[in-house]
């Protein structure tokens, strides 16, 4: 007997509720005859409830079905057989992990350290990584032999490093690079280095000393190699194209001498020489100094060659170590040379 | 003569405190050797006492007092500077701040003979006062002993009767100047008045005796005010007096002062010994520290002028002894080496060059030994453990031959 | 319980056989991928058994059946009918997965190229990480491919709901059970002293454990010990009982037990290894090292005799550091050794601050003396606990933290 039929009942003034109750009553007491069926085993006693308490069942929300969109190859993993795969031509590409389709029971994410990890399906973590499944070790074997025909020995007439270098002294170094992504290009890729040993480009002084002021510090003394990078240009030809502009230019740049080089100073002189230099109009000075001329310091006439006598010449070197690099042996040696010439013997 | 410190180190501390470590065959050659000790007393002083009982000096003290005599075998001994000497030249500085404090504990002033007075006493004595002026430029790290060897200078000059020109730190007028003002005879420059008749007052503390004997008086007239004129062939403590009276002319004063000083040395009057310490505070900028803890860099003071004039060499009769010190340096916290290139910088080294360096090394071994002694004499150290044998080893290691560094390892022992 | 007993045919027939298909769609849910929640129910009621290396004997379902049609009669619980339930469904599950694991584990080998037969977990680990390179950075939040043997956890109860361990509603059951123990030898260690006293022996010293080589294990160690989580009070009653039988003069009878609960505190001298010791061009022995401390990396090079100098990057003495601490620290293996001022010393030292670099010099040299002293040297180097790396780091910032546990302060709004 349902509320709504109730309701339907002449008897309108009756509230449905009330009704209810009486009914609940009534089952409640006659539950003892003909209720077993719905008891379970280990349930309790019956009790005779004299003011029985109302309950009120609690509402509960029906669960709605599970409708699990499955992909349409649900399960095809279990068609694989383990031991006679041919994982090439199944998974040929980079492609996110798919639990249907690789059969091992790889598992990841916990919420607790000590909980087990959530198994492979529906696990979005496991579909972040890229994977590496198209690149197991025989398929980059397989790529390399395929690849293989299309290489060329390496010429044997090179079998030395002095060979290879004297031959080809221009060294260029680019980078590919491999990704499991589904690009397959990379910006890095583009960056072109070049490099050169200067000993292997025809420099005089000149040309030296003007190469070293345009590269600056792509030079490295240790091993007398030049090193230009090329990346401003959005492809690898072109930076490469670059590089050797750059190359060309800076060598015939260096050789050509400019008006303007003849007005270089004393501060833009690549090395430090003694006699042209205020250390040694000083000294000329102190050798040429007498009582009457006070408040004369410099005199701006360093002294001539042949009247340099040998300390004056060990004082100029012992300067010249200190300019270009001071040491306690270098400030040892100024001293010894400075004690010369200042002192009497 | 390094085996002699040794042996009376040895001496000092293993009979007074390390008795203990000693076996017996050492304790009783140390014993033997007690009578040795008398032989440790400098000859001039058990000559002057020849009828008082010889005073036992322990070995790391030398009673010499007048560093014109000290010699190689001072070397690592303290000498005492007499009370009234030490009022005499350092009353306005001179003596570094630390030390300075320490005399007070001490109850008297004592500096160790070391190797670069030795070196600059000997030079001097090989200088033609005839030739060019010749510049000495003390290098060395901090706390190695630049200052109290500059000290050491200026006590010996002062015995030799050197003209003394000495400014104990540039960086006093060229950092944290007490007043500024701009200059009216050097239109675009600064003066710094107080600081310049402060070092007045410290030129002529120092030079006192020296100027009531000479016949030093102007060589021409000087005209600052409209009525203040120092006529020419006036004393020259009139124009000191001036400028210290006066301290608005004082800058003006002291360039004046040194340029006579200059001529009249170059004359042969007398000869003038020129001491600064961080003179490579000349060249740095000029800096001042104004209320608003702002930092104001200014172009060149004043009272930097005269002295970079007088360690010119375009003058005889005279010496120069200068330091150069990563203190004074521009930034001073950041100063990436102590050799005096670096420090001078361009404008310093062709400013200099050529000058004799003399560098100031640590402490060696027995020096280290001869500080820890006079320190445990002092009781600047009393802790046991700091005098036994394996504590002195530890402080040896620890202050790595620097002065400063062992006195503040000191400090709480 | 009366009710539950005549009861039980019913159960048989309906709710057992009702869940069945109830069972396989969970079944279905497992291979779908949701074991987890399974497993969490089961979780509820089973607990790790293996322990002390005891491994409890997991009985089969078959025997479950049996047990559940011969003792019809006997009364079940409803909550103990769930668990045996559960553990139906969990030995099945145990079945799939182990399946699963191996035909992954063939499928793995297979399509890395190599042998399935010789295919251990260790290789399924790396091919795991070589096809899924997960970025994160715990361990535990990367891909994982175990055995199901490993991470499934195991039954708790027998098929009579009577749990294994016989103290396991003290909900400590390990540890009680380690108290037990300790008490039962104690008691024993207590008969076998009354034994040597009633024949008016004094027990020998060899009788009781040697307790210096080794120290007590601390509470986390204790806990993977017992495989159990212990509770601090817990923790100190068991201590105190396993201390009173170290202590007691019988305890050498019962090494082994105590062994357990106990780690070796020094390093076995003999299986340790040194630096070489080379002789130099100029005669003198030298011994070269390099060790780490935080980020900093240290390589010493000390030569015996020398005079104890120190060169620190290029700097003479130790004042490439100026923090007082960090001298000492590089001394004290000198002074351990007593090879003060006896040996010259050579450092290059990068990264890490001025107690890493210390640290790290610290350590070179004392493995570097070790080298040379002898025996005696040796000991006294590790009981100053210089022959062990210091594992120390620094902690990680977190995030919310001004560091690593320092809170942000807190502003009223």
């Amino acid at each position: 007997m349902s509320l709504l039929s109730v309701s339907r009942n002449p008897l309108k003034g009756l509230k449905p509720v009330r009704i209810q109750f009486v009914w609940n009553h009534a089952i409640r007491l006659s539950s003892g005859t003909f209720g077993t069926d719905n008891m379970d085993a280990g349930e309790e006693f019956r009790q005779l409830e004299l003011k029985p308490t109302r309950t009120r069942e609690k509402f509960q929300r029906k669960k709605a079905p599970v409708h699990m969109i499955m992909p349409r190859d649900y399960k095809r993993a279990n068609k694989i057989d383990p031991d006679n795969v041919d994982w090439k031509s199944i998974w040929p590409g980079p492609r996110t992990f798919d639990p249907n389709a690789i059969p091992i029971p790889v598992r990841q994410g916990r919420l607790k350290p000590k909980q087990r990890a959530f198994g492979k399906t529906a696990n979005l973590e496991l579909m972040k990584i890229p994977t590496f499944f198209h690149l197991t070790p025989p398929a980059i074997k397989a790529h390399c032999e395929e690849l293989k025909k299309f290489c060329t020995p390496f010429p044997s007439e090179l079998d030395t490093k002095e060979k290879c270098e004297k031959h080809f002294p221009l060294t260029v170094i680019t980078n590919d690079y491999l990704h499991a992504a589904p690009t397959i290009r990379d910006p890095l890729a583009r960056i072109v280095t070049i490099k050169l040993k200067l000993k292997d480009i025809p420099l005089d002084e000149h040309a030296r000393d003007k190469l070293m002021r345009i590269i600056k510090d792509r030079y490295d003394e240790k091993t007398d190699t030049l090193t230009i990078v090329t990346d401003r240009c959005p492809l690898r030809k072109q930076n490469y194209d670059y590089a050797q502009y750059l190359l060309t230019a800076i060598f015939y740049e260096s050789w050509t001498v400019e008006e303007w080089e003849a007005s270089k100073t004393e501060a833009d002189m690549e090395h430090y020489v003694w006699n042209r230099n205020t250390s040694s109009k000083a000294l000329a000075s102190i050798l040429n100094w007498t009582p009457d001329k006070l408040g004369k310091s410099i005199f701006h006439d360093p002294l001539p060659e042949d009247k340099l006598k040998p300390e004056h010449h060990a004082y100029g070197k012992a300067v010249k170590n200190i300019v270009e690099g001071e040491t306690e042996e270098g400030w040892s040696q100024y001293k010894k040379a400075a004690v010369q010439v200042l002192l009497r013997q | 003569m390094a085996l002699r410190i040794l042996h009376g180190e040895f001496l000092s501390h293993h009979v007074g405190v390390m008795h203990h470590l000693l076996t017996p065959e050492r304790l009783l050659s140390s014993v033997a050797a007690r009578p040795a000790l008398s032989t440790l007393i400098d000859g001039n002083i058990s000559s002057a006492n020849e009828t008082s009982p010889p005073k036992i000096l322990s070995p790391f003290r030398t009673g010499e007092s007048d560093p014109q005599n000290h010699s190689e075998s001072q070397l690592g001994r303290h000498y005492t500077i007499p009370e009234d000497i030490k009022q005499t030249i350092f009353k306005h500085g001179g003596l570094p701040k630390k030390f300075d404090e320490l005399t007070h504990v001490f109850t008297e002033t004592s500096i160790m003979v070391r190797k670069p007075f030795l070196e600059i006493k000997d030079y001097v004595k090989k200088i033609d006062f005839n030739r060019p002026a010749v510049r000495f430029v003390l290098y060395g790290e901090t706390g190695q002993g630049k200052s109290m060897t500059l000290a050491h200078v200026v006590h010996y000059g002062f015995n030799a009767g050197f003209l003394l020109v000495h400014v104990p730190w540039v960086n006093s007028f060229m950092r944290k100047s007490k007043d500024i003002s701009p200059s009216e005879s050097k239109p675009g420059m600064l003066d710094v008045p107080i600081n310049a008749a402060a070092w007045l007052v410290h030129f002529r503390a120092q030079n006192q005796h020296l100027l009531q004997k000479l016949d030093f008086k102007t060589s021409k007239s000087y005209q600052y005010g409209p009525r203040d004129t120092i006529d020419a062939g006036a004393p020259i403590e009139e124009l000191i007096e001036f400028g210290v009276g006066r301290a608005k002319y004082a800058c003006d004063v002291v360039e004046d002062l040194l340029r006579e000083v200059k001529s009249a040395s170059n004359s042969g009057l007398f000869k003038t010994m020129v001491v600064i310490d961080g003179f490579n505070g000349l060249f740095s900028p000029f800096m001042k520290t104004l209320r608003m803890k702002k930092k104001v860099i200014h172009q060149r003071c004043t009272l930097a002028l005269p002295f970079l004039e007088i360690s010119r060499f375009d003058w005889c009769n005279g010496v120069v002894v200068l330091s150069v010190d990563k203190h004074a340096h521009t930034d001073p916290f950041n100063a990436e080496s102590a050799l005096p290139l670096y420090l001078l910088g361009k404008e310093g080294w062709e400013h200099l060059d050529p000058f004799i360096p003399i560098n100031v090394e640590e402490y060696n071994t027995a020096e280290t030994n001869s500080a820890l002694d006079y320190y445990i004499d002092r009781r600047w150290i009393q802790h046991p453990g700091a005098q036994s044998e394996s504590g002195r080893a530890e402080l040896r290691a620890m202050c790595g031959g620097n002065g400063l560094e062992l006195l503040k390892l000191c400090a709480p022992l | 319980m009366e009710n539950c007993m005549l009861r039980d045919d019913k159960f048989m027939d309906h709710g057992f056989m009702k869940r069945e298909p109830k069972n396989t769609l969970a079944r279905e849910h497992f291979e779908n991928g949701k074991m987890n929640s399974i497993s969490l129910l089961l979780r509820s009621n089973l607990r790790f058994s293996s322990i002390h290396n005891k491994s409890v004997v997991a009985y089969s379902s078959q025997a479950a059946k049996e047990n559940v049609t011969i003792k019809k009669k006997k009364p079940i619980s409803r909550a103990m009918r769930a668990y045996i339930d559960r553990v139906k469904q969990f030995e099945e599950n145990l079945i799939v997965e182990s399946k699963e694991y191996s035909d992954g584990k063939r499928f793995l080998a297979n399509i890395m190229g190599e042998d399935p037969a010789h295919f251990t977990p260790k290789d399924v680990d790396k091919s795991v990480e070589y096809l899924l390179p997960s970025g994160l950075f715990q361990k535990l939040a990367r891909p994982e491919m175990a055995p199901p043997e490993e991470t499934i956890e195991k039954a708790k109860f027998d098929i009579n709901g009577r749990p294994f361990h016989f103290l396991f509603y003290t909900g400590a059951s390990h540890l009680y059970e380690t108290q037990f123990e300790t008490v039962k030898r104690i008691n024993r260690a207590e008969k076998l002293l009354e034994q040597i006293h009633r024949k008016g022996h004094t027990p020998e010293k060899e009788n009781k454990m040697d307790l210096v080589t080794s120290e007590w294990q601390d509470i986390s160690e204790m806990e993977k010990t017992i495989n159990e989580s212990i509770r601090d009070d817990h923790f100190e009653q068991t201590m105190q009982a396993l201390e009173r039988l170290a202590q007691h003069p019988m305890s050498g009878h019962f090494k082994d037990f105590l062994m357990n609960y106990r780690k070796a505190t020094t390093v076995n001298m003999t299986e340790m290894v040194f630096p070489e010791i080379q002789q130099d061009p100029d005669g003198r022995y030298s011994v070269q090292h390099t060790t780490k401390r935080k980020t900093a990396v240290a390589t010493v090079t000390i030569r015996s005799p020398g005079e104890g100098k120190f060169v620190i990057n290029g700097q003479p003495g130790l004042l490439y550091f100026s923090d007082v601490g960090a001298r000492e620290h590089v001394l004290f293996p000198y002074q351990v050794t007593g090879l003060m001022e006896k040996v010259d010393t050579e450092v290059t030292v990068e990264g890490g601050g001025f107690n890493g670099q210390s640290g790290a010099i610290r350590y070179a040299t004392s493995l570097c003396l070790a080298a040379l002293v002898d025996e005696q040297g040796r000991v006294k180097l590790q009981l100053a606990g210089l022959l062990r790396r210091d594992p120390r780091v620094k902690e990680r910032k977190k995030f919310g933290k001004a560091g690593a546990r320092r809170g942000y302060t807190w502003l009223k709004r």
